[in-house]
């Protein structure tokens, strides 16, 4: 029997990510955001910063609710550049016929990890009077595409006739989000209806995030799933600020906003450049620090780095968290 | 009362058209004042458009 | 109940645009109740257009008559006689109402004065709240009595989304998250179980998604079934 073939077998989708993670490294994943347009010169030029940096990289779809670039066309961008794809779906834009015609179309172009998203609502974007679908919501989405790939059905039971899509599924989990108490549960849905990832929202608070994976350990879900703790880099304090006060869904606690201010501390108002270099050096350093003291946390497979329209931090973050190299699984 | 006042302003009319007081019986100064007041703003503002045209 | 707004005197203005005769025809039911187009508001109505119709210099001449159900042809049909002599009549029932006078009366042009809003619920003078989308499928039993379909800005089946916090809805601080209440409520019962199970996918055929809906009961019907 060839070994190679018996190999690939036993993976659920064959991924790069998948690879990484069941051989038990500390998985590494990025977001590349598709541009408001059709160039796809912005996804190369994303996508070269990334390469060889992580593991793979999530593609927003829509992200905030503001017309993009697909995340599946993105993702096949990316795939030119040496980058494996992560593709977001979320419920907010397709009902489960287009969801599955994506799923199908995405794998035949190559892709193998999908994320499964609820979505932010459209009034936060820039069509708020669009009508949102939300025909599945984002377990639901989870356990259509597992159907999908171990009994190659359709979401209504029917036989996929020609080509199974087989792919890592991804979800969101969000520590931070209320009713605290129902939020492990929630996990425990998602890795019941399918999930074999998960990727958390970003976190700025990580005590609060300890105290979720102490209840995550507690009830054996880091052994049923593996969990990817999301991380983002600062810009500035005032970002700071308004993720703290104005972002639904999150917590960044006080000492990060201080710190922020910190860093321009004796920086005169007018000197623009020197402030935000600041800023970013004091943004970067954070978030390595967070990493370290991530990693440290039982049941945590790996880390997920958001950096909005900042994708050229990614690499300094990596490599200062002592995560590069990164390894190559066969 | 600010709700009449708006459904004046829809209509077209000045707001300052219609007001209410609370007053006791027992405060007649202040009410002949007050009639004083809100006629001296209605002079002010001219006579109603609708009227006019009757 | 059905919760309707009327629309605003300029676009009611635009609506009737240069009709002369003009009849406001109230609704004795859910929008007298959510104070939008009962005896009261269609006389208040009535007056504003007569005021402002005039202040443009084409004064109309406003009628007013409010049925007790708009929506059922009994109630209606008296109205039949008079219509003839109106250009246009303005309509403060909801779009049931509206729909009826139309089909009713196809030679007259019934306009709607009100949006129909939701079906909900007085929480307080002057609140009303949105409870139901009659989407044909109830599960409030599984959701410890709170509707998700109609209270969740997702329509979620299996939780809160990442965007619930200190028990508001991302969307609006003014929207208590359903899935918050739903827990709490469920906690409460003892009935956490009920939300633990993974709901399938909704049948949207029974909600509006499967085209109009009609409900025929041949036990209640007049017509020769034997």
């Amino acid at each position: 029997m060839d070994m190679t073939a018996e190999r690939t077998d036993e993976y659920k989708s064959g991924s790069n990510l998948e690879k990484i993670l069941r051989a038990g490294h500390f998985a590494v994943t990025g977001e590349l955001g598709p541009p408001q347009g059709a160039d796809a010169e912005v996804i190369h030029r994303k996508a070269q910063l990334l390469a060889g940096v992580v593991d793979a990289v999530n593609i927003t779809d829509n992200q905030t609710a503001v017309a993009r670039m697909s995340s599946i066309a993105s993702g096949v961008l990316a795939m030119q550049d040496g980058l494996e794809p992560v593709i977001q779906m979320t419920c907010r834009d397709r009902n489960r016929l287009a969801m599955q015609s994506d799923l199908m179309g995405a794998y035949a172009l190559g892709a193998r990890n999908v994320l499964c998203l609820t979505g932010d609502h459209q009034s936060f974007g820039n069509h708020p009077t669009a009508k949102n679908v939300h025909d599945l919501d984002s377990i639901q989405l989870i356990q259509m595409v597992r159907r999908m790939r171990d009994e190659g059905v359709f979401q209504n039971g029917e036989q996929i006739k020609a080509g199974v899509p087989r792919f890592f599924i991804g979800g969101a989990i969000n520590p931070f989000g209320d009713p605290f108490e129902f939020r492990p549960y929630r996990l425990a849905k998602k890795i019941a209806a399918g999930a074999d990832f998960v990727q958390t929202q970003l976190i700025y608070d990580i005590p609060r995030f300890r105290e979720f994976m102490k209840r995550v350990v507690d009830m054996g879900l880091h052994e049923k799933v593996y969990i990817l703790a999301g991380v983002g880099p600062l810009k500035s304090s005032g970002m700071a600020r308004y993720m703290r006060d104005q972002v639904p869904g999150m917590i960044v606690r006080d000492e990060y906003v201080d710190r922020m201010k910190g860093a321009i501390a004796g920086i005169p108002k007018e000197d623009k450049k020197a402030r935000r270099k600041a800023w970013r050096e004091m943004g970067i350093k954070i978030c390595i620090e967070q990493i370290q003291e991530i990693m440290e946390i039982e049941g945590v497979a790996g880390i997920h780095i958001m950096a909005v329209e900042w994708e050229a931090a990614i690499k300094p973050i990596v490599e200062g968290a002592g995560l590069l190299p990164r390894p190559q699984v066969e | 009362m600010k709700y009449a006042a708006d459904l004046l302003e829809q209509v077209g009319l000045e707001r300052e058209r219609v007001r209410m007081v609370n007053i006791s019986s027992a405060m007649g100064a202040q009410f002949a004042e007050l009639v004083t007041e809100m006629s001296e703003q209605l002079k002010g503002l001219g006579p109603s458009p609708l009227r006019v045209d009757d | 109940m059905i919760v309707g707004e009327q629309k605003t005197l300029d676009e009611i203005m635009g609506l009737l645009g240069d009709a002369h005769k003009v009849l406001v025809a109230g609704c004795g039911t859910c929008v007298t109740v959510s104070f939008a187009g009962g005896e009261k508001e269609v006389g208040i109505l009535a007056s504003q257009l007569r005021m402002r119709s005039k202040l443009e210099g084409h004064p109309m001449e406003v009628d007013e008559v409010t049925v007790q159900r708009q929506c059922e042809w009994e109630y209606i049909d008296p109205l039949a006689p008079r219509l003839g002599e109106y250009d246009v009549i303005l309509s403060l029932a909801c779009g049931i109402g509206v729909q009826a006078m139309n089909e009713r009366f196809p030679d007259s042009i019934t306009l709607p004065g009100v949006n129909t809003v939701f079906l909900g619920m007085p929480v307080e003078q002057g609140i009303w709240e949105e409870r139901c989308q009659a989407c044909g499928d109830c599960i409030l039993g599984l959701t410890a009595g709170i509707c998700p379909i109609a209270r969740c800005s997702k329509q979620l089946l299996n939780g809160p989304c990442g965007g619930s916090q200190n028990g508001v809805c991302e969307v609006n601080p003014d929207i208590p998250c359903a899935w918050q209440l739903i827990w709490e409520r469920a906690v409460k019962l003892g009935r956490e179980e009920w939300l633990l199970e993974i709901q399938p996918p909704k049948d949207w055929s029974k909600s509006r998604d499967g085209g109009p809906r009609k409900i025929v009961r041949d036990d209640l019907r007049l017509a020769d079934m034997e």
